[in-house]
């Protein structure tokens, strides 16, 4: 029998670091070269399935990295089990803004989230300013997951969701199977829906 | 057929996102109306599963299909039954050649075959399906098949499975396209409040959301697609408390209407709603043209409001419907108890058609229904009889004694099919032709009801629950036939198919009117109700009277006739005038405080409704009420049905294409994600508009969310309209920012410059939240503040950088500089008349204002002979102190205000004012003294004065059920500061 857990994952990090692209290699496994900058937020979801074959399934928030829009973060990431907080490793001001997210994940974001740190463009590394060392260390600092990824080529994508999907806490977490109250859709009245079914267990097999 | 010949014939029907768990062929019983199994033709059951477009859930339905060859793939939906959580399915082996009396006596009877029955009830209060199958093992299948569904069954609610929508859309059953216009207090709801509850980041219920904008877009959309323009329906109603008596001549003015009534109503068109933004919103303070002994006729004096147009709309053009409520027809008693007959009807007839005089013979009577005391009679133009049809009445009594009747309604409706157009005749107006085919032509349906409520000034709730009470046992018969007392014939569009008989409520109209005689009054003492009636300018006497009117506030609290419009009333109270009793000098008797008991409101959705006129007729004086009429006319829209529900199946085929995955999803374009508004000032109201396009391959739903669940979509300042909307691939559709600067909003902007910012959620159905930014360098205003930061601002306020650079409490000016400078360039005025009778110019307003707040010198070389210079003055104070955050006299103490006896008194509790209030308070009090003693009859110019500034220096308390205080002792404290 297999079991089936739901998360909710946001993705964090400076404007042009590939957030969507990396989203976009996960879900779909696509890229596209030529992305419009992403002003807003979107919902997409993919299942990842572990060796046990336990299946993850992610429902994932792509947010704006734009400066303006730094506000509104909070409400994409509040009620998140995992953050993936990415940066470009061809620029180290990117590091720097994904230190800011990681410090802001900690103070405000659910004491529980799992953060990953993200290096992308892996394969533009002739270009490199962001060190691995130096992201590494900072990762085993502050107990982050760490790898770097290249939406472009696939590289460590795929990879590193397997990786948190298997640090996520699957002994009590929530399940797909909760009908209505397992919909994103029917999340009302302020309900946390992981926090809801967390509570419950993985769900029976169904008798189908 | 065998079974994966039949899955695939019912997978071919399927969307994307739907598919066929399994399928038998059976005999289909379902224990309620609609004869699924009318024949003993086997159906074709199939199990049809749905993912949600995230993929998270799964929903199932029962679909019912029936064999035919003129559908696809052979097989045509009969019904689809939804699977909720707690579904049950019963399997049990068929008691062969029994006759079950629990079921339709038709199926029951019918052949059985060898088998099994599954008894499938879809979940609480629907009926029960039953389907009768040799097969066992195929049943096995397809049971087990429906209970796995029901696992991940939502419960039932009011908006669930919208997927099967495209599937039953069409079906005459669906409420999209039927004939009984949806409830009207149901359509007027915003859109957004019957949105699911969503904020950023948690999404709502999507699926019910676009279930919900789809079906508002689908009516629009197929009205606008083959609309033929709309038929102008002119309506006249009256209502009449004639209290037992007989008719007179006397009437003929209430029924055929005085040629000034468009002028003295200030016909409306439309009825403008309020400007809470400019600053002309105080003209009705400022505006006075005085006249203090103005007689209590209707013709009052015009306001701007009325345009030569509208009166010649409202005078010359003769009623298409005339419509007349009666109440308290018969005081005996026999009446309570028996019907007494048509008589005092005929009586009303009669006397209505022989004051109509020639142009009677234009009429005919159509419909009446009486209870009781109570009448309504509906008098058309005979040449537009055939374009009425489907005449249904009702009645039902109200309160303690309601069976008898003596309070109650009694209502008509009817629908009216617009006659083809023909070129204008001598009215100016458009005539019937013979060309018209009435039967193919949408029909909008017309209520009207006249009601009777409960008495007694004290008795508000009552009246109240009388209403709510009315509203839902005031009901028609589906089935035409069992109407009684009809004239007019009808063509059944409703035929009823079962022993139920469902009421069609007044409110399932495109347009209800009620006419009534409410019984609410004023809560005002007596005495202030008269003397205001008798001393006050006729222009702010209702005005002043109306904001103590129990229905008016009933209906702003939604107590009662929430979401009723009403026109603005500009004639006076229409009771009570009992004859043989003390009365005052207007002719009103002192046992009952005069009041507006009698009202016509209006409510409609389908058919546009515009008012033209709204007045009392203190000339008919046979009874204790004065009668009231209203002008109406009504757009009634013009289309065949046919083509009708031929664009709505052709939009809803367009809408089918719900998202089945990721690739479909619907996406949104939106052309700007910064919308700046540049240096922003009060007062200020700038719109910009971004548009959103719909670039995805399905239909898209939009709406916006609020950052937090519950919250607000957009700060006080900003408006943004539409809140949600529907766009087709590739359509585009305007939304409009405004930015309000107003003194609410100044208020809370106020005292430095500052940027505004913020960004709004755009949520696309099943997709995207889009970012918008909203952006603003707002300038403060010394509008909109409280007192006490005028007198501490260093210079204008414009200059202000900080609020740490305000002066310390010890160093704070005497009074505002602002207030001060504006008393200053009014007190060269030598004569005040003049500059009251002048029209306020907002241009001259506005400036004055920008002066203020940034110091600049007054740009007109002020003589005192300009009255037009000076009335912008004048305006500009008043509008200064009215924009107060605190008012200068606090709430508490204006109750103690009104029980001062003396001037000394008056003087005394002055003390108790904030020192920067009494300041303001002397310096513009002795400024009025000195322009009411210059005036050539001071006492009366003291006494108008104190009428526009009371509510300045005094206002209502705005917090929800303050004691009201009564504006004629708040302008008789004021009194004993400028007079004599």
């Amino acid at each position: 029998m297999s079991k089936q857990f739901q998360f909710k994952l946001v993705l964090l990090g400076e404007s042009a670091v590939g957030k969507s692209s990396l989203v976009l290699r996960f879900v779909k496994d696509q890229f596209d070269d030529y992305r419009e900058s992403t002003i807003g937020a979107a919902f997409l979801t993919q299942t990842v399935t572990l060796e046990d074959q336990t299946t993850v399934k992610f429902e994932i928030w792509d947010t704006a990295g734009q400066e303006r829009y730094k506000s509104l973060a909070p409400m994409y990431y509040r009620n998140a089990n995992c953050a993936v907080v990415v940066y470009d490793i061809t620029q180290s001001t990117s590091l720097e803004k994904a230190r800011t997210w990681i410090r802001e994940l900690q103070r405000q974001a659910d004491p529980s989230i799992v953060i990953a740190l993200c290096g992308n463009k892996s394969d533009l590394s002739a270009r490199r300013q962001v060190s691995e060392e130096e992201a590494k260390k900072y990762a085993e600092e502050e107990g982050l997951m760490w790898a770097e990824t290249s939406a472009k080529s696939g590289e460590g994508v795929t990879e590193i969701f397997t990786a948190i999907a298997k640090k996520l806490p699957l002994t009590a977490a929530p399940s797909s199977r909760a009908g209505a109250a397992g919909r994103p859709g029917a999340a009302k009245s302020g309900v946390d829906l992981n926090k809801q079914a967390a509570g419950a267990g993985p769900n029976e097999p169904c008798n189908c | 057929m065998p079974i994966a010949e039949l899955l695939s014939a019912v997978r071919s029907l399927l969307l994307p996102a739907d598919d066929v768990k399994a399928v038998v062929e059976a005999d289909v019983t379902t224990v309620d109306a609609t004869n699924t199994n009318s024949n003993d033709e086997p159906r074709i059951v199939a199990v049809i599963s749905h993912r949600d477009a995230s993929k998270i859930s799964l929903e199932g339905s029962l679909f019912i299909f029936r064999r035919s060859s003129t559908h696809q793939a052979g097989l045509e939906i009969q019904k689809v039954v939804p699977i909720y959580k707690n579904a049950s399915f019963n399997l049990a082996q068929s008691r062969r050649d029994t006759i079950d009396l629990s079921r339709p006596s038709e199926a029951a009877l019918s052949p059985a075959r060898t088998g099994f029955d599954l008894t499938i009830s879809p979940g609480p209060q629907l009926p029960e399906v039953i389907l009768r199958v040799s097969d066992v093992r195929t049943l096995r299948i397809f049971m087990a098949e429906c209970k796995s569904l029901e696992n991940f069954a939502p419960p039932r609610s009011g908006n669930g499975f919208p997927w099967i929508l495209p599937y039953t859309l069409g079906k005459n059953s669906q409420p999209i396209i039927s004939s009984t216009p949806p409830d009207l207090r149901v359509v007027n709801e915003p859109l957004f409040t019957l949105l699911s509850e969503a904020s950023a980041g948690m999404p709502g219920d999507d699926a019910a959301d676009i279930l919900l904008v789809q079906s508002q877009w689908l009516r629009a959309r197929a009205r606008e697609m083959c609309g033929r323009g709309t038929y102008p329906l002119r309506i006249r109603i009256g209502t009449f408390n004639v209290n037992g008596k007989a008719p007179t001549e006397e009437i003929a003015t209430w029924i055929r209407g005085t040629s000034s009534e468009g002028t003295a109503d200030r016909a409306s068109y439309p009825l403008p709603p309020v400007d809470r933004i400019s600053p002309i919103s105080l003209e009705d303070v400022a505006r006075d043209v005085f006249s203090i002994n103005s007689s209590l006729s209707s013709t009052s004096t015009v306001s701007g409001l009325a345009t030569t147009t509208d009166r010649a709309f409202a005078e010359n053009v003769t009623p298409d419907m005339l419509v007349l409520g009666f109440q308290e027809l018969d005081l005996s008693t026999e009446a309570l108890i028996y019907s007494t007959g048509s008589a005092k009807e005929d009586a009303w007839c009669s006397a209505v058609f022989e004051v109509l005089g020639p142009q009677a013979i234009l009429y005919e009577k159509l419909a009446s229904k009486q209870l009781v005391g109570m009448l309504i009679i509906i008098i058309v133009k005979k040449a537009l009889r055939s374009a009425f049809s489907d005449i249904r009445v009702c009645a039902a009594g109200a309160g303690i004694m309601g069976v008898m009747g003596n309070k109650g309604g009694t209502a008509i409706r009817l629908k009216f099919t617009p006659p083809a157009l023909a070129p204008t005749d001598a009215d100016g107006r458009t005539a019937p032709s013979d060309e018209a085919k009435p039967h193919a032509r949408h029909a909008s349906v017309l209520t009207f009801v006249n009601a009777h409520l409960a008495a007694f000034d004290e008795m508000v709730e009552r009246r109240n629950a009388d209403f709510h009470d009315l509203s839902r046992r005031l009901g028609f018969a589906t089935d035409p036939r069992l109407n009684t007392g009809i004239t007019g014939g009808s063509n059944g569009a409703n035929g009823a198919n079962s022993g139920i008989t469902p009421m069609i409520s007044v409110y399932e109209s495109d347009a209800l009117f009620w006419m009534v005689h409410l019984n609410y009054r004023l809560d005002l003492p007596d005495a202030d109700v008269r003397t205001i009636l008798r001393t006050w300018p006729p222009e702010s006497r209702c005005s002043t009277l109306l904001k103590y009117d129990q229905l008016r506030n009933a209906m702003q609290s939604h107590r009662a006739f929430g979401s009723f419009a009403e026109a603005e009333i500009s004639h006076v109270p229409t009771y009570r005038f009992s004859s043989g009793l003390t009365t005052d000098e207007l002719g009103y008797d002192m046992k009952r405080r005069p009041a507006w008991t009698d009202r016509i409101l209006h409510l409609s959705a389908g058919v546009k409704v515009h008012q033209l006129a709204y007045a009392g007729h203190p000339e008919v004086t046979l009874s204790d009420h004065r009668p009231v009429s209203a002008v109406f006319e009504a757009e009634v829209p013009i289309f065949e049905q046919r083509e009708h529900d031929a664009a709505l199946r052709h939009l809803l085929r367009q809408v089918a294409d719900l998202p089945a995955d990721e690739d479909t999803r619907p996406t949104l374009v939106v052309d700007t994600s910064l919308v700046d508004f540049g240096v922003v000032r009060y007062i200020h109201c700038a719109s910009q508009v971004v548009s959103v396009r719909n670039s995805g391959k399905v239909p898209c739903a939009f709406r916006f969310v609020p950052l937090d669940l519950g919250g607000s979509i957009s700060p006080q300042w900003l408006q943004v309209t539409p809140l949600a909307g529907f766009l087709l691939p590739g359509e585009t559709a305007p939304i409009t920012f405004t930015l309000i600067i107003n003194n609410k909003t100044a208020a809370q902007l106020n005292p430095v410059r500052k940027t505004l910012n913020t960004a709004l959620v755009l949520h696309t159905a099943l997709g995207k939240d889009h970012f918008i930014s909203i952006a603003a360098d707002y300038q403060p205003t010394c509008f909109a503040n409280t007192l006490s930061l005028l007198t501490r601002l260093p210079g204008p306020i414009r200059l202000l950088k900080s609020e740490d650079d305000l002066l310390p409490e010890n160093r704070a000016h005497n009074a505002p500089q602002e207030v001060m400078r504006l008393v200053q360039a009014l007190m060269g005025v030598v004569d005040i008349a003049p500059i009251l009778e002048t029209w306020p110019d907002t241009s001259l307003v506005n400036t004055i204002q920008a002066c203020l707040d940034s110091g600049d010198e007054f740009p007109f070389s002020h003589e005192p002979g300009d009255t037009q210079i000076a009335r912008a003055f004048w305006d500009a104070l008043l509008l200064l102190l009215g924009s107060l955050k605190e008012p200068i006299v606090p709430y508490r103490l204006q109750h103690q205000c009104i029980l001062m006896t003396s001037r000394d008194e008056a003087f005394e509790l002055l003390g108790e004012l904030m020192p920067a209030a009494i300041n303001v308070w002397i310096s513009v009090t002795a400024f009025l003294q000195f322009l009411c003693g210059s005036s050539t009859s001071p006492e009366k110019m003291a006494r108008r004065i104190s009428t526009i500034y009371a509510p300045v220096l005094l206002p209502d308390d705005p917090t929800p059920n303050a004691n009201p205080i009564s504006p004629l002792a708040k302008a008789d404290f004021l009194l004993y500061f400028i007079a004599g």
